[in-house]
């Protein structure tokens, strides 16, 4: 090789070298911690108005989302007809479509059942498909091979202990099965959010104290009465339900709990009125017992004053979607489920 | 407005908004970076530049030298690609050896071009991900010009000045605004941008000394970049027609004043030794200690400032309050020591000759454990070099001296990294953080005699 062949050999390399630019900026799918802000999609991005579910004829509310693949969720939910509560099952493709019409799960069978079961969480076991819900009794399990045809247990699993400190009824309850089969039950009663544990699901639930230092039980997540923003009472001052628990295994080799609840402020007083703040709230734990609760809401009532009983999904590492129960017209003369999402910068087109 | 494109203008002039340079993470020049940069010792050619001034003076006829280097990251987090840029850019200088005072002597320059764009400033918020000692960091133009002295024929002296530039400005606005008719506000601006050059200082030594041996040091000063921008809001708001006499005059004032480190280079110091264990084989190691303590949090620091005049005959209206200051969490970065290793093999082939070079050096991290606000990502690397190089000498009348042909490939390995967090409820969470490097490069030199 001669020196001008050299060196135009490495002219020629520079040169291509320097136009393969490209875009870059190291802040793509940049991790994110899913815990909002959450946005409500509207009536613009749905197919169907502001619900992404509705019964003209009854109200849909208590959503609990269970992943199918990567872009389908079953949810699960309850239809309330005057005293009378059935669960439902539908799937929702993307976020914001009803793939087919909902189809009964579970209706009032049993004696204990009182008429009404709802509120239900759905998690996979070993060997199929795990339900709690809640019934006037208590909480109630059911089981299913395909998630499709449900098996109530013909006793309740939990029912409310007064001297644990649940002195309503226990409703709402949400359910994790961890690989090693080991069981939390949350659930809501007296304003708070409780939990039960048990090392398989055929096993009798024990229960949870937050803070053993204490001589009565605590709760996972209570009601704070914290002043925050010069005097403005907290968004879960009042009173917190409506648990959805979820564990997340990290690639970093942590488990991360997750617990979406509903969350209502204590009433403000100043100007003499009750103006009661409803938001969507989060808190988190590393063991599933010690919660702490995020600052802020990540779903303000502001848009819809009913928002409540969230379910997330997500359907990739960047995008969470939020089923919650909300108004379906302005009125608030039909409720059933609605759908947010994180991040919420970004509009969506709605779905055929 | 054309504040704007004015301001923007003085913002591209700004040096990249480097942590460190191209050359202290990807090496400069083929052979020396196929050496795994253990060159400290050993260097005698225009990477002297860059790795120990000292090594000039083993020069005793003109050399020039031009290459190109591009990088390829493909760091990920959770295992997603984050598109950080690629690092690239043509390489070279020249040393001009000669005589002062009967003693050898030499001139160097050393230049790295980034071909993609000259400079680039980005300020993120410290909760922002980010892979700290990548990205924009390794954007930057360097120049470096030393000089170098042989006093005696074992020891070899050099210092030069690596040149940066900083920009400060800042733009200032002023005039009446309408609140209610805002297209007949009446509004003046000016911009002050100001590019003022930074020097570091760069100094070294090798000492030769018995059974083939060879020792050097070479000392690399810390500098730091600011960009600085202030911007000035001054003038009357006017409730009603500029021109109403009924109309409410509000004078008042806003400032902003921003600043961001967009540049950091760590003092280094580094000592190194090379062993020509045969004619044809020669064995090298460097260590390097850098001063990674003294990096301050990179985010920028906002100081908003908002005077408003209101007349007493309306009670009612409050000045807005402004927002606090964002804290910024310390960073906390620790000091390195950076160990590095090469062998050079040479075969002849005539009165020709064939090189080939193995490297490797191992980068600890200096950013710690991130369980707070901050997301600086970073992690230890592995860096595993090799190369190969053809030196043709007498050519012909036109090229008496030589022309050698070098290339170079390195891959970094960084190590699988945890981030956790304390707070369950992180905005962020934790992930895990890795990846690789290639890099990839050639140089063309040619020597006179």
């Amino acid at each position: 090789m001669t020196a001008r062949a050299a060196l135009l050999a490495t002219v020629a390399l520079s040169l291509g070298c320097g136009t393969g630019a490209s875009p870059g900026g190291g802040d793509s799918e940049l991790p994110v911690g899913r815990s909002g802000p959450y946005r409500l999609l509207d009536s613009e991005e749905l197919p169907e108005g502001a619900c992404l579910l509705r019964d003209q004829a009854a109200t849909l509310e208590d959503p609990a989302s269970l992943r199918l693949d990567v872009h389908r969720v079953a949810l699960y939910f309850t239809r309330r007809e005057g005293a009378r509560r059935t669960i439902l099952r539908a799937v929702v493709v993307d976020g914001r479509r009803v793939e087919a019409a909902p189809a009964e799960a579970l209706a009032p069978s049993l004696g204990w059942h009182g008429g009404s079961v709802g509120a239900p969480d759905v998690a996979i076991t070993r060997d199929g498909f795990a339900m709690v819900y809640d019934t006037p009794e208590g909480i109630g399990l059911a089981t299913s091979a395909d998630g499709l045809a449900w098996r109530a247990a013909d006793e309740p699993m939990l029912v409310a202990d007064a001297a644990a400190g649940e002195l309503t009824a226990l409703r709402a309850p949400t359910l994790v099965v961890r690989p090693d089969g080991r069981v939390i039950v949350a659930y809501e009663s007296a304003g708070a959010i409780w939990a039960a544990t048990a090392d398989e699901l055929s096993m009798p639930l024990r229960r949870l104290d937050a803070d053993e230092r204490t001589p009565r039980r605590e709760a996972l997540v209570a009601p704070g009465a914290d002043a925050r923003d010069a005097g403005v009472v907290g968004y879960a001052s009042g009173a917190v339900g409506d648990p959805s628990l979820r564990a997340e295994d990290s690639l970093a080799g942590r488990t991360l709990y997750r617990l979406f609840f509903s969350a209502r402020s204590a009433p403000v007083g100043i100007d003499g009125g009750s103006a009661i703040e409803r938001a969507i709230g989060l808190a988190g734990s590393f063991d599933g017992v010690h919660f702490a609760r995020a600052e802020s809401a990540v779903l303000s009532g502001g848009t819809d004053p009913a928002v409540r009983a969230p379910s997330a999904w997500s359907d990739g590492p960047l995008r969470t979607w939020l089923f919650v129960s909300g108004r379906c017209d302005s009125g608030g003369r039909n409720e059933g489920i609605r759908v947010a999402v994180a991040p919420g910068n970004r509009r969506y087109p709605r779905a055929p | 407005m054309r504040a704007v494109p004015l301001l923007a203008l003085a913002l591209s002039l700004a040096p990249s908004a480097a942590r460190a340079n191209p050359l202290d993470m990807y090496g400069f020049l083929s052979r020396s970076t196929s050496l795994g940069g253990a060159v400290t010792a050993d260097v005698g050619d225009v990477s002297a530049g860059y790795y120990n001034p000292a090594g000039l003076a083993r020069l005793r006829a003109f050399r020039a030298e031009i290459g190109y280097l591009h990088a390829s990251p493909s760091l990920n987090t959770d295992g997603r690609d984050n598109q950080v840029d690629a690092s690239r850019g043509f390489i070279g200088g020249l040393v001009a050896p000669g005589r002062i005072f009967r003693l050898p002597f030499a001139f160097g320059l050393a230049v790295h071009v980034p071909d993609d764009r000259l400079s680039q400033v980005r300020a993120l918020t410290q909760t922002q991900p980010r892979w700290e000692l990548y990205s924009v960091r390794l954007q930057r133009l360097y120049i470096a010009a030393s000089l170098a002295i042989s006093p005696w024929r074992w020891l070899r002296l050099g210092a030069g000045l690596v040149f940066m530039a900083s920009t400060r400005g800042g733009f200032d606005i002023s005039g009446r605004i309408s609140a209610t008719q805002p297209a007949n506000s009446a509004l003046t601006h000016g911009v002050d941008a100001d590019l003022t050059a930074v020097r570091y200082l760069q100094a070294g030594a090798q000492v030769d000394l018995p059974a083939n041996v060879t020792v050097g040091a070479a000392f690399r000063d810390e500098f730091r970049l600011d960009t600085q921008l202030d911007a000035n809001l001054m003038g009357q708001i006017y409730v009603g027609g500029i021109n109403d006499p009924r109309a409410l005059v509000i004078p008042g004032s806003y400032g902003l004043r921003s600043r961001v480190l967009t540049a950091f280079q760590p003092r280094q110091v580094v000592l190194g030794a090379v062993w020509r264990m045969a004619p044809n084989l020669r064995v090298m190691a460097d260590l390097m200690w850098v001063q990674w303590s003294r990096y301050e949090n990179p985010t920028a620091s906002l100081d908003v400032s908002l005077d408003l005049t209101i007349p007493a005959s309306v009670p009612g209206l409050r000045q807005p309050s402004v927002p606090q200051p964002a804290a910024r969490e310390a960073m906390r970065f620790h000091d390195t020591f950076v160990p590095r290793v090469g062998l050079e093999l040479t075969t002849p082939i005539g009165r020709h000759a064939l090189a080939f070079r193995l490297g490797y050096h191992f980068d600890p991290t200096p950013v710690p454990a991130q369980p707070g606000l901050t997301n600086f990502i970073d992690a230890s690397r592995h860096v595993a070099a090799f190369g190969m190089g053809i030196t043709l000498r007498r050519l012909g009348a036109a090229l008496p001296g030589t022309v050698s042909l070098d290339v170079h490939a390195a891959m970094q390995l960084l190590d699988s990294r945890s981030i956790v967090k304390a707070d369950p409820n992180d905005p962020v969470g934790d992930y895990l953080a890795t990846g690789t490097v290639l890099n990839l490069g050639t140089t063309l030199a040619v020597g006179f005699e």
